[in-house]
């Protein structure tokens, strides 16, 4: 019971620490280069595996709405379930869960080695400031990696679900590609993104935040790991909770 | 000792099942709050959602409820426990395993006969199962209660209007049961994996604690679509 109280106050626990990180940023100008090169890191050695999921995304959509055109000869209905789930609702939240675990866990992955090695503590005695050429440049380049390879998993998804369906449920292939343009509206791609944009900037709030907290050896360094692919889970989920009444 | 060792493994088939219950606390017991509250998070959020498009699209809100209860059994309430389980136990095994293979723990331990491959990864695949088979079940519970909550609130959808459990029928059980199996074998598998893989400093456990979590999720999203498609051809009949 103590354990499930406890458990009430998760989100509160990780994202305060998110709220007063991107506080400290605000102001603070990234370093073009690093922002550039960390960019790469998460954004475009990340695509294959975006496509990957996005693909299994859009086979699962294209299952599920296959039985329903089945079952309820909906077939006028199906472009807009496609389109709805997978630029709207379950793609946002599954790629969001996706970044939680390649760009979140290898930020704290990094971080935290360079913590443990006392990188960080080299750049200040240097007389370095970390802010500007460690931890925004992270941070932006997650937010801005997540929108792209949402927009990524977005294509992926949606050309899975289309040949999904129609192989599927024998829907004609031109037909359901106009019940999905006339279901479906720009504004659910524009929602989609924001959601991925503020799940992936949470995520690099909360992996960043619990990278520079590792201290200690090697464990210190699989922990931050565990510690931030939890939170930015939790954050992305209760984020997804807050975006219902926001979009 | 290692002639013995080796003798007793090769009659014994290596269940190791004592073994795992000590790992099942860590996987299922301690997870408990982190899936009850993301999934009744969830929950709320996809309940919401689909009220208001369902009143945008056809109207009322009283037909989403089978809907509902079908796609919370059967897909989001096993997939989003999975991931959550990935995120909080395959990252620790992979970064358990993986700080005693740097550590050349695991070496030692095969220096003095043990199997470390087979005694690290077993007890946690009979871990993830259970624990899994057990979570899976609370993880829908919480789906289905907050998202009941949320209509009931919201639209006045009273809960004998929106519940439907007679509109489940075994197969969609069978689905949600096979998920949970193979959910709670592939993450610590894919995780130990990862964690044994590693090599080099503290930068290797980080790293295969990454691994292990993306690895996971991908695999996770696969095998779903690998048991939804099964399901759905069953349901056609095209399969048996």
């Amino acid at each position: 019971m103590v354990n499930l109280l406890n458990g009430l106050f998760i989100p509160i626990r990780w994202l305060l620490p998110a709220a007063r990180l991107l506080r400290r940023l605000v102001g603070v100008r990234p370093d073009f280069r690093e922002t550039i090169y960390q960019l790469e890191h998460f954004g475009y050695q990340s695509i294959l595996i975006v496509i990957a999921a996005g693909c299994a995304v859009g086979g699962i959509v294209a299952v599920h709405a296959a039985t329903y055109v089945a079952n309820y000869s909906a077939g006028e209905l199906a472009g807009w379930a496609v389109g709805y789930a997978t630029l709207r609702e379950v793609g946002p939240l599954l790629t969001g869960l996706l970044l939680a675990g390649r760009v979140g866990a290898m930020n704290a992955a990094e971080l935290a080695d360079m913590r443990v090695r006392d990188q960080i503590r080299g750049l200040e005695a240097l007389g370095l400031d970390p802010m500007p050429i460690v931890i925004a440049p992270r941070v932006y380049a997650a937010a801005i990696a997540g929108v792209a390879l949402f927009s990524v998993a977005a294509i992926a998804s949606l050309v899975t679900a289309v040949l999904g369906v129609t192989t599927a449920s024998g829907l004609k292939l031109m037909p359901f590609l106009y019940s999905l343009h006339d279901g479906t509206s720009l504004s659910y791609l524009f929602v989609g993104q924001a959601k991925a944009g503020i799940f992936a900037l949470i995520v690099g709030l909360l992996s960043t935040h619990e990278g520079l907290q590792a201290s200690g050896g090697s464990s210190a360094v699989g922990r931050a790991v565990n510690n931030a692919a939890v939170a930015s889970a939790v954050g992305i989920v209760t984020a997804n909770f807050a975006c219902t009444w926001v979009f | 000792m290692a002639a013995q060792t080796k003798r007793k493994t090769g009659v014994k088939p290596p269940w190791l099942v004592g073994q795992g219950w000590l790992h099942l606390d860590h996987l299922a017991v301690s997870s408990l709050p982190l899936i009850v509250v993301t999934l009744s998070l969830a929950g709320v959020a996809f309940a919401r959602e689909g009220a208001i498009q369902a009143q945008m699209i056809i109207g009322t809100v009283e037909v989403l409820g089978p809907e509902y209860m079908r796609l919370t059994v059967t897909e989001m309430g096993p997939v989003i426990t999975a991931l959550m389980l990935t995120m909080r136990v395959g990252s620790g095994i992979a970064a358990e395993i993986a700080n005693l293979t740097v550590s050349q723990a695991t070496t030692a331990y095969q220096v003095f006969g043990g199997r470390a491959q087979r005694d690290l990864v077993i007890p946690r695949i009979w871990a993830g199962v259970v624990g899994c088979v057990l979570l899976v079940p609370i993880g829908v519970a919480s789906f289905l209660l907050s998202g009941t909550l949320a209509v009931a609130l919201w639209f006045d959808v009273p809960q004998e209007e929106f519940l439907f459990f007679r509109h489940l029928d075994g197969l969609d059980l069978m689905c949600a049961m096979v998920k949970a199996v193979l959910f709670g074998a592939v993450i610590p598998f894919i995780a130990a994996r990862a964690g044994l893989a590693a090599r080099g400093g503290s930068g290797a456990v980080g790293q295969a604690s990454a691994k292990a979590v993306v690895h996971g999720t991908v695999a996770v999203l696969f095998i779903d679509l690998l048991v939804a498609t099964v399901v759905a051809m069953l349901r056609d009949g095209r399969l048996g």
